[in-house]
This record gives C-alpha cells, sequence and structure tokens, in this order.
C-alpha cells in the first residue's frame, strides 16, 4: 500500500516487489489525505490519484482519481476512495451493481468505491463475522439473518457512518456522533466493532450491533485521516494532518 | 485603466520569485484538497492563517487560505483568473483585499473589488461571497485610515443589494479613545495580532457557521430501516 507524499512517484507504484509486499501487511492506508502528488499518468489517469488500494496477493492495483474515474466504472465526480471486496462478496455486488448508488454503495464487480459526489468519504467491506451485528443493528425480526450482506461501512461528509447491505443497496444503520466528517472506516476482524476516524481529531470505537458509540479517543491534533487494524495483532494504527501516524494497543 | 481592476501579477522585486512559488502551491492545493470555504487576500488574511484562532475556529470548517503578504485588487484578481479558484468546490469565498493598495484612490480600489467579486461570481455562480471590512491601520491617525474606512463605505454600498455578497464589519473596535491602535492589537499597526484576530473574525466565523449549516443536505432522507 501506497502512503507517502510529495517524494511519491514511481517507487511507490513497484508494489510488487518484497518491500512493499511487507508494507501491505501492516500499514494499509495513507497517512494524510493530503498525500496526493503520485501523478497518475503510469496508471492512464489525467488527474491525482487519491488513494490506492492493493488487492490481497499483491498483483493487482484499484485505484482513484481526481480525473473522475476508477477503474472500472465512471462516478460523475472525483473519486474519494475505493476498497476490494472480499473473495466471496463479489458475485453477490455483481447482481447488486446498478442497484442504489443513492448515498454510498456504488460498487463495481470487485470494488466499492465512494465519490464526492455524494460525499462519501470511506468505504470499508466488513469481514464475514460481522454479519450477526450488523443484522442485530438492522433491527426487526431478524432472527434467521434477514440480510445477507456483504456489508460495507462508509463514512460521509455529513459526520455519519452508515452500514449498507450491498446486495440489496439498503442502509441498515447509521452512526451518529462524530463532529466533522469522517474519513476513515475499518472493522474489527471479530465483526463486532467498526472504528473510524474523523476531521473532529477523534477515533471511535463503536458497538455495531446496538449502534452505539463505545468509546471515544482524542487521537490527534489535527484531521484524524485514516486508520486501519493489523491484521493478526491488537494494534490499530492512525494517521493525521498532524503529520503524525500512532500506534494503539486495543484492549 | 484603473490599475486596480487590471489583473496583474505582483511585482517580483525582491528577485526570489516567492509570490510565484505561492500561487503555484495555490494552484496545487486547490486541485489536491477538499475545502468548504476559501479565504483569499492580503497580508490580514495571511497573518489569520498563523493564529491560534485558525486552528480554532477555521481550520475544522474546511477553509483553505489563499492569502499573500502585500497583495494589492489586481494582484488578487490575476491569481482568480489564473487558476487558483478554478477546481476548488468551495462554496463560501473570504475576501479581504486593498489595505495595500496605497497608491491607488478608494474609488478605485472599491472598482478593484467589485471586479473580484464578479469573477468570484463568474466562476461560481452560487458560492457566497463573504467581505470583511478592511481594518484601519497607522498608530496615529493618518491618510491610509481614512481611506480604508471610505473604501468600506463605497464598497457596501454598492454590494448591499447583491446577492449572496454579505460584507461584515471587522473594523471596530480597534481604535482607541486616544485615537491610537495598540501594538496589542497590531503589532506593526497593520497586521492583527492573535487577539485581535479573535476580536475582528468571531462575527466571520459565525457567518460561516451559519451559511454552512445552511448548505447542509436534508439529513434524513435516506431510509434507514
Amino acid at each position: 500500500m501506497v502512503s507517502s507524499s510529495e517524494d511519491a512517484t514511481i517507487k511507490v507504484w513497484d508494489f510488487e516487489s518484497g518491500e512493499y509486499e511487507r508494507t501491505l501487511k501492516g500499514h494499509t492506508d495513507s497517512v494524510q489525505d493530503i498525500a496526493f502528488d503520485h501523478h497518475g499518468k503510469l496508471l492512464g489517469h489525467r488527474e491525482w490519484v487519491r488513494m490506492v488500494r492493493v488487492s490481497a496477493d499483491g498483483t493487482l492495483l484499484a485505484s482513484g482519481s481526481n480525473d473522475q474515474t476508477m477503474e472500472l466504472r465512471e462516478h460523475e465526480h472525483v473519486v474519494e476512495c475505493v476498497a476490494w471486496a472480499p473473495d466471496a462478496a463479489s458475485a453477490a455486488v455483481n447482481e447488486a451493481a446498478g442497484g442504489d448508488n443513492r448515498r454510498a454503495a456504488h460498487a463495481g464487480p470487485f470494488l466499492a468505491s465512494g465519490s464526492r459526489d455524494k460525499s462519501v468519504k470511506c468505504v470499508a467491506w466488513a469481514p464475514d463475522a460481522a454479519s450477526a451485528a450488523v443484522n442485530e443493528a438492522a433491527g426487526g425480526d431478524n432472527r434467521r439473518a434477514a440480510h445477507a450482506g456483504p456489508f460495507l461501512a462508509s463514512g460521509s461528509r455529513d459526520k455519519s457512518v452508515k452500514i449498507w447491505d450491498v446486495s440489496t443497496g439498503q442502509c441498515l444503520a447509521t452512526l451518529v456522533g462524530h463532529d466533522n466528517w469522517v474519513r476513515g472506516a475499518a472493522w474489527h476482524p471479530g465483526g463486532r466493532y467498526l472504528l473510524t476516524a474523523s476531521d473532529d481529531k477523534t477515533l471511535r470505537v463503536w458497538d455495531v450491533a446496538h449502534t452505539r458509540c463505545l468509546k471515544t479517543l482524542y487521537a490527534h491534533q489535527h484531521f484524524a485521516t485514516s486508520l486501519d487494524f493489523h491484521r493478526s495483532l491488537p494494534f490499530v494504527i492512525s494517521g493525521s494532518v498532524d503529520q503524525t501516524v500512532k500506534v494503539w494497543e486495543c484492549r | 485603466m484603473n490599475p486596480c481592476s487590471v489583473a496583474a501579477p505582483q511585482q517580483d522585486s525582491e528577485g526570489d520569485g516567492r509570490w510565484n512559488s505561492i500561487h503555484n502551491r495555490f494552484l496545487s492545493d486547490a486541485k489536491g484538497k477538499d475545502a468548504d470555504v476559501i479565504f483569499i487576500g492580503d497580508s490580514i488574511l495571511q497573518a489569520l492563517e498563523h493564529t491560534e484562532v485558525w486552528n480554532q475556529w477555521f481550520a475544522p470548517l474546511h477553509c483553505l487560505n489563499f492569502s499573500i503578504h502585500n497583495d494589492q485588487t489586481q494582484n488578487v484578481l490575476w491569481r482568480i483568473k489564473n487558476g487558483e479558484l478554478d477546481h476548488v468546490e468551495a462554496n463560501v469565498f473570504v475576501v479581504h483585499v486593498g489595505t495595500n493598495n496605497v497608491e491607488h484612490t478608494p474609488e478605485q480600489v472599491c472598482e478593484g473589488i467589485l471586479e473580484i467579486i464578479g469573477t468570484i461570481r463568474e466562476k461560481h455562480p452560487s458560492g457566497y461571497i463573504v467581505l470583511p471590512s478592511l481594518l484601519p491601520r497607522g498608530q496615529y491617525p493618518n491618510a491610509l485610515r481614512e481611506k480604508n474606512s471610505k473604501i468600506n463605505q463605497l464598497l457596501r454600498e454598492k454590494v448591499t443589494t447583491m446577492n449572496k455578497v454579505e460584507m461584515v464589519t471587522i473594523d471596530k473596535g480597534f481604535i482607541q479613545n486616544d485615537g491610537t491602535i495598540s501594538h496589542h492589537d497590531m503589532h506593526d499597526y497593520l497586521i492583527p495580532t492573535n487577539a485581535a484576530c479573535r476580536k475582528a473574525f468571531e462575527p466571520i466565523y459565525d457567518l460561516l457557521q451559519q451559511i454552512l449549516c445552511e448548505g447542509e443536505p436534508e439529513k434524513d432522507l435516506t431510509p434507514s430501516e
């Protein structure tokens, strides 16, 4: 994954090298939203690339760019963020393509992308384990897991976080609490918790099933722009416009 | 021709090309960063960016500051005509310029500011334009102070009828009873200090909050079930 700024030109795109695979496993988000001097020429983008994601095996790259295109799909506007769907999700997502993309889940075959035309700042696919919690959050008679997923969380300029069932295009839950744009979202691998980073300088931990904020961390001096979970260890990293990256231990 | 309303770059009298460098940086910020409010203007606004007030009030509102020290109306006009506001999606523009047009008459300066308003309007037909009034300057009463207040008066008359253009008085409370300006407010009798910015820009902050909330999309129309 690429996280660098001004000097990040060609080297950063060399994602197949061993060095970068290592980075891939640890930090998988850009440190700052202002880290955009990657010139998109290598990918055919005409404008700055805002965000890149490397697929799990490190051989494919998805990119979102100011030129209003994404790999497979066109937005009406600047593409803010992209995320790879887990393999299991892709079939369902295919069916949903063309579904409800009013606010967030503009889903291409393998990608979820948020675009500034609808003011989505970040998206994150829920792990399979999240199904129970998400269904509980959706309320109603869900003893039989009425919503099949795959599920996607999105953070927005409207300060809210929403959880979507991508197969039907429905918004299942809205998490309200942040005081400013929500810039980053990541699921706890266990599926019960969602973490978000916001321009209100905080990180929040959400209890998904009860759509409630469990914990607010006053994390940074300036906008908190990104965060990610360590794949196997109980650590969270967050990046901010205050030019720091912080590592948090989960307990 | 009125030199205040004919776009021109600032003269690089020192020969280090800084003005151009700053302009280029603004062009790049305009593309890469996502702002709701753009401040554009002269030394006064530039100084604002380096105050606590900026960090506390304006940064969280997603403001960018495209202000350059010593800029005059024609310089700001040039920067706008050369792309600084072309790629931004802000819907509020805070413009403060004119105090450095020391060689020009109040009428000329006013016309220059109106030209800037017109140019922003062309590029952003639905944007709000907020005009903080020019601050008084100089420790003792002097011709430039009078000129600034004349510009304020002329400008206010012109913009009252304009749609989505709001002039805000920020120049009150700086001239003391004996007619002097304190260095606690303006350390060089021109540029406001942090304390002065807090006084002067509070009404601007209030107005921005108001405008930004007004523009907020309907929150709960998305079905949640």
